[in-house]
């Protein structure tokens, strides 16, 4: 749809096309095809985790059928079918799948709430006033990274006790799992305000910092006036690249049976424990939680790259990178 | 030179020692301890009393602290409450199996990363980039534990085939060794190439748009030369870094993949202990792992100097 600019009404031959929604729409996934498809897969993941409870065919949480039955077998009591099959408890594959997703959004989402405004608070108190703050802050992340990760998130869920959820919104659930959501933060907060720091001790040298404190600004003034709103570009990017991360580490921690407790509906939970003994009988049993960490994380991770893509000023009109 | 890298051992200290403390006082807050998973079964409230006795776990926290820290220092971190052997003859006897899986997945994933980074950057948006790129960040989506159970599951599936799940050392059968260690190597190996490849590939297309790149191609250089002999050793400078801390958290041991191989490297030897509260194991495993991260660091730090003319330290 091209529309004739005001341009042409002083001679100059100027002509701007005005996209509509759709074209905006099309522009971008023309230009960002990865990109889209994160969104897309990001989209499906956080639907699914919101309205898997009204979806799932089956309780997830119970033996609903003969263990083992391969996809496609419908079941002779209730005349229903198991898509995906069920698994070595006779659970139904895909109502564990489609419910398991939100276990990993709400460990995911919150970890990275929490990281973002905590680990953005310290990273610009740190780097911004520098001294002992700095030095403590600094120091205690040197000890956290030289120590073991797996480790340290088995150390403290032990200690505080691996979580038990019986679903419902994705809000009970979070706190159900803050065990898990706590163990995760402290990780994810020492990286988060290591990347804010760098950035505020970079961004303070800038002018306008030092005009802003000319006419008298204060500190506080200073940091969420003039700082904070450059750093959100590298808070939101740090923050998906974490995404994807936490999202893995659920599920890794669950596999080792150090995640949420057995019988939760987890994607890693379900990739071991009893289920581990007949992959090789039932195949489906590995592939659809596998399957749905891969997509999710996919996702997460694409749209994070388009994300940078577009925020970072330095990689800001330059195309198709990462 | 001297004097920074004095100061850099010096941060060994405060990091070693917050490290220690850190799983000295966690462990202890765990509830349950050795002397609960040993006598499980036993019900003898006087065999409990001596064995705690005997292991010093009746002893004040900070007695108990102050004697751990004075062993420590001196590098004696006493027998597993458990084998009763020395912790450091333990983790000895598993240290060469991290070891050799980190140098398999270390080398494959230099060989899968720094090759690929190149030409997809050389070729960018060509099918071969984007083939690449979407293998990498396929690689990057999957967690390690599912692949390797891909890796178990679908050959055993089709060809009946399964890798040896008894661990050989190197030197007693070579290519039994080889064969148990090739999987898991890379498997762990492709992860990680997965955000090398990546980084190689964006410090590229910066590097070739770099002027010196345009100078070697103005004095009449060939692409390809102009690539490896400036673009290249240009590019990997801060890949290096990379390479070396993804060593050094391999030799910390990776539970997942040594459990699902059945290879008894040292993160099952730190697992098991800590789910057994065998604390001396645990500790010395978590100071030797942070001993190592930081040296290694250390070292790639030293490297720089070598590497990027320049990288001056004082």
């Amino acid at each position: 749809m091209a529309t004739i600019a005001s341009g042409e009404l002083v001679g100059l031959p100027l002509r701007v096309r005005r996209r509509g929604p759709v074209g905006k729409v099309w522009r971008f996934v023309r230009r960002r095809p990865t990109g889209a498809l994160g969104i897309v897969l990001m989209a499906l993941f956080v639907t699914i985790a919101v309205i898997s409870p009204m979806i799932v065919p089956f309780d997830a949480n119970r033996s609903v059928g003969r263990p083992l039955q391969s996809p496609g077998t419908v079941d002779p009591r209730t005349g229903k079918t198991f898509w995906l099959g069920t698994d070595a408890v006779g659970q139904d594959v895909l109502s564990r799948v489609l419910q398991g997703s939100q276990i990993s959004l709400a460990v995911g989402a919150s970890v990275i709430l929490i990281n973002v405004t905590l680990g953005t608070l310290l990273g610009m108190v740190a780097g911004y006033f520098q001294g002992p703050v700095d030095y403590v802050i600094q120091r205690s992340g040197e000890v956290w990274s030289a120590f073991p990760e797996l480790i340290a998130l088995l150390l403290i869920v032990s200690l505080l006790g691996t979580p038990h959820t019986t679903g419902g919104n994705l809000l009970s659930i979070a706190f159900d799992l803050r065990n898990l959501i706590f163990a995760f933060t402290i990780g994810a907060v020492f990286g988060g305000s290591r990347v804010v720091r760098g950035v505020t001790l970079a961004l303070k040298q800038n002018d306008y910092v030092l005009a802003a404190r000319a006419i008298g600004a204060t500190d506080t003034r200073i940091i969420l006036r003039h700082l904070l709103p450059n750093l959100m570009p590298f808070v939101i990017i740090a923050a998906t690249a974490g995404l994807g991360a936490v999202i893995l580490g659920e599920a890794t921690l669950s596999f080792l049976g150090l995640g949420v407790a057995p019988g939760t509906p987890s994607w890693g939970q379900d990739l071991s424990g009893r289920n581990r003994l007949f992959f090789r009988e039932a195949m489906w049993v590995a592939l659809a939680p596998g399957t749905a960490i891969s997509l999710t994380v996919l996702g997460v991770n694409l749209f994070g790259d388009a994300l940078r893509d577009i925020l970072d000023p330095r990689l800001r009109g330059a195309r198709g990178r990462g | 030179m001297t004097s920074y890298l004095v100061r850099r051992l010096a941060l060994l200290i405060p990091v070693l020692w917050g490290a220690g403390t850190l799983v000295f006082v966690l462990l202890r807050l765990l509830p349950g301890d050795a002397v609960t998973t040993l006598l499980a079964d036993s019900q003898n409230a006087g065999d409990i009393e001596q064995l705690r006795r005997e292991l010093g776990l009746n002893e004040p926290l900070a007695v108990q602290y102050v004697q751990w820290l004075g062993k420590a220092v001196t590098f004696d971190f006493g027998d597993s409450l458990l084998s009763r052997r020395p912790v450091l003859a333990e983790l000895r006897q598993a240290l060469p199996i991290s070891a050799e899986l980190a140098l398999i997945a270390t080398s494959i994933t230099i060989l899968v990363a720094v090759p690929g980074g190149v030409l997809a950057a050389a070729r960018q948006d060509s099918v071969l980039d984007y083939a690449a790129r979407i293998l990498s960040a396929l690689f990057l989506a999957t967690p390690s534990f599912w692949l390797g159970t891909l890796a178990l599951v679908l050959p055993a599936y089709y060809f009946g085939w399964i890798p040896p799940l008894k661990y050989t050392p190197l030197l007693d059968d070579p290519l039994t060794n080889l064969e148990q260690f090739l999987l898991p190597g890379a498997i762990l190996g492709l992860g990680s190439a997965a955000v090398a490849l990546r980084m190689m590939r964006s410090q590229m297309l910066e590097v070739l748009r770099q002027d010196y790149i345009r100078t070697a191609r103005a004095k009449g250089l060939r692409g390809a030369k102009a690539i490896r002999r400036h673009a290249v050793p240009n590019a990997l400078i801060p890949l290096v870094a990379l390479f070396g801390n993804e060593f050094a958290r391999l030799l910390g041991g990776t539970v997942i993949i040594e459990t699902i191989f059945n290879l008894p490297g040292v993160g099952r030897l730190t697992v098991d202990a800590v789910t057994k509260r065998d604390y001396p194991q645990v500790e010395a495993n978590v100071l030797f792992f942070a001993l190592f991260f930081v040296l290694i660091n250390l070292l790639i730090d030293l490297l720089y100097v070598f590497l990027d003319p320049r990288v001056r330290y004082v």
